[in-house]
């Protein structure tokens, strides 16, 4: 008794001390934490609340029902195929758009992290001087708004665009090609240009940050370029690769201005049925349940593909 | 071990990077099976010189032959040599084994006759129990030995070292010094040894190149280097020693109001400006008489040794003495006279 009251004070002072470091950790945090309160939990919190309940004409029935999400997968005995996939669901249109999105971003992000690794590695290894001016040089795009670049692949794509009229004065083609613009591959091109330079960042750190002496240690116990290039290089930057990887494909699943302005209407994305449920279809709870139900296939994609690539070996050993 | 057949000769090689020559007149052999010192201060171009030898560096000009065949144009990568890296470059994605072992992967060996390499370079760098150990938890000594293992267990014809002690604590470098060339007797290889640390390179060293301004200013052994510089820069470099300036006549030097020395010419050394160099072991004080007299102004007791500094009219730097403390009595109190005395052999002239 006698001691816990001698060690009270002591251990009191540290308690508020400990009390006041962590207020103060909090104080420093609150502004960030406030935006993101406000502008991200509170919304999908809404958007988890709205996707129980249900759309009556114009009335909104707030009795909690999972009538959204079973409608997703109720199954039907006729089948819908698309691409040969039969979809045994009375609504499958969520389902077949959900797939599709995925595959068009997973096919961006692989030519996104195609072009931006050697320009990264150009960056990194080639680059001598003047490192600012290249990094300034690649965001020169992002300096037009993304809008505008979307249109200017419609210019370049479109039936009378640079690409139409080019090969028509060159007496190549005499009516346009149709197939550029406003499918799935406009879209996944659109994407890819669109998302490059975000990706070059993260790889290109990732590479700078590889030692030298390493390279040299590889070539010295016998590797060739290629060689040192797999055993070395590669396997140190794929932090940032991977984060690179991520970076593009979460976004572009969900994008819906890309696919309205160049996918036409074989190019839509999941995006742009949520937006067409909230907007035009009025029935604003199934349009976030399909929101919802985006987000966990995204996260448990992601999850899919780090499991894959063992990142987690892969960090601890960076480390 | 040692023989007298070359294992590396180099020709006229000159070293430039742009406008800047690194290198210039490095020209000599390295034998078979010798643990050669490249010693100089940072900037000399041994390191360079070192790089040039792994083929990280092309020289700008001469040739290089290893083993008797030509290196122009052979990449690092297929080269008879192996190199400890000043950083170890141990690959942090790789655990040890996998570290020790991957030069082994560019080799035709089975899967059993690599491990068996593998588990031999750790026992023989005494890594035993750390093989999956990953690179991110070794100490120093450790990752040190990681890399020596996974340069010998390629069997290199010669391997090169650049500064692979610098970083590890003194009495950890003094084992490692030891251990090193223990282990460079057992393996028999040849070893190129870069250093900045003369004692290092004393202790180690078969044969020792001293580099100043990209050049060598002296090959020799380390005794050789020791008793015999050739010019006053070695001299300097390699322990402590004293010098006395004058005019140098072959074997006299004139030192004015101090007197004429008689020594051991070395170099080219006559007519002109040059020194009397003497190692302040090589030095007696006595209470009188003596070639040269002063006071003692400063004396540092080390035991086995008596560190004097003997201040002389007429000579800028004071003399250092290392006396063996075999005398009965106190030896010689601050401020106290002396004469200090030398063998007529024991003084070197040296030129500039």
């Amino acid at each position: 008794m006698s001691i816990a009251e001698e060690t009270d004070p002591v251990s009191r002072s540290r308690d508020t001390a400990a009390i006041r470091r962590w207020l103060r950790g909090y104080a420093l945090l609150s502004p960030a934490l406030v935006v993101m309160i406000a502008m991200l939990a509170l919304p999908v919190a809404a958007l988890v609340l709205l996707s129980f309940w249900t759309q009556n004409g114009f009335e909104l029935d707030r009795t909690p029902t999972l009538a959204n999400y079973a409608s997703l997968v109720t199954p039907s005995a006729e089948p819908t195929i698309w691409f040969g996939i039969p979809f045994y669901l009375s609504y499958p249109v969520p389902a077949i758009l959900m797939i599709k999105s995925i595959i068009m971003s997973l096919t961006a992000t692989v030519a996104v992290i195609l072009l931006a690794y050697p320009m990264a590695y150009f960056l990194a290894f080639r680059v001598t001087r003047n490192k600012a001016m290249w990094i300034i040089l690649i965001t020169i795009p992002f300096w037009t708004s993304y809008l505008l670049r979307v249109f200017a692949w419609k210019i370049v794509l479109g039936f009378n665009g640079a690409i139409n009229s080019g090969l028509k004065a060159i007496g190549i083609i005499d009516k346009p090609l149709e197939f550029l613009l406003y499918n799935p591959g406009a879209v996944t091109l659109t994407l890819a240009h669109s998302w490059v330079a975000f990706a070059i960042l993260p790889i290109y750190v990732s590479l700078e940050k590889i030692d030298r002496s390493l390279l040299e240690a590889a070539s010295d116990l016998g590797d060739s370029r290629l060689r040192r290039f797999l055993r070395v290089t590669l396997p140190l930057s794929a932090p940032g690769t991977i984060a690179a990887a991520l970076l593009v494909f979460i976004p572009t699943v969900g994008d819906y201005v890309t696919p309205t302005l160049v996918g036409g209407p074989g190019g839509t994305m999941i995006g742009n049925l949520v937006q067409d449920l909230f907007l035009k279809q009025n029935n604003a709870p199934l349009g976030a349940a399909v929101a919802i139900v985006m987000m966990l296939i995204i996260a448990l994609v992601v999850a899919i593909f780090l499991w894959a690539i063992g990142y987690g070996r892969i960090r601890a050993r960076r480390q | 071990m040692t023989s007298d057949t070359p294992i590396i000769e180099l020709r006229d090689i000159v070293k430039r990077f742009g406008s800047l020559t690194v290198l210039r007149d490095i020209d000599f052999d390295i034998r078979q099976g010798e643990f050669f010192s490249l010693l100089g201060a940072s900037g000399c171009g041994k390191t360079t010189l070192l790089r040039i030898l792994a083929g990280i560096e092309q020289p700008s000009e001469g040739s290089l032959l290893i083993d008797g065949q030509p290196m122009a144009g052979v990449p690092a990568n297929r080269r008879p040599t192996n190199m400890v890296f000043q950083s170890y470059a141990i690959f942090p994605h790789l655990n040890v084994e996998e570290n020790i072992g991957y030069g082994l992967r560019n080799m035709r060996l089975t899967r059993p006759e690599a491990q068996a390499r593998v588990a031999e370079a750790i026992s023989l760098v005494k890594l035993d129990g750390l093989a999956t150990r990953n690179a991110h938890q070794l100490s120093g000594g450790q990752r040190q030995r990681v890399a020596l293992a996974r340069a010998l267990v390629c069997r290199p014809k010669v391997l090169l070292l650049d500064e692979p002690l610098s970083a590890l604590d003194k009495k950890l470098r003094e084992e490692m010094q030891l251990e090193l060339r223990a282990l460079q007797r057992t393996v028999g290889i040849t070893f190129v040894f870069v250093t900045h640390d003369q004692e290092e390179a004393l202790t180690l060293s078969d044969r020792i190149a001293i580099m100043a301004e990209g050049r060598v200013l002296q090959l020799d052994t380390p005794r050789g280097l020791y008793e015999g510089p050739q010019n006053r820069r070695v001299a300097e470099f390699v322990g402590t020693m004293n010098l006395i300036p004058g005019r140098a006549h072959g074997a006299v030097l004139d030192a004015g109001a101090l007197g004429r020395f008689e020594g051991t010419a070395m170099g080219s050394a006559s007519g002109g400006e040059g020194f009397l160099a003497l190692r302040p072991e090589k030095l007696r004080l006595a209470t009188g008489g003596g070639k040269l007299s002063g006071t003692v102004s400063e004396a540092a007791y080390l035991g086995d040794r008596i560190h004097y500094r003997v201040t002389v009219p007429g000579l800028a730097a004071p003399l250092a003495v290392s006396v063996n403390n075999l005398q009965d009595g106190a030896g010689f109190a601050l401020g106290a006279g002396v004469g200090v005395d030398w063998d007529a052999g024991a003084g070197l002239i040296l030129g500039p």
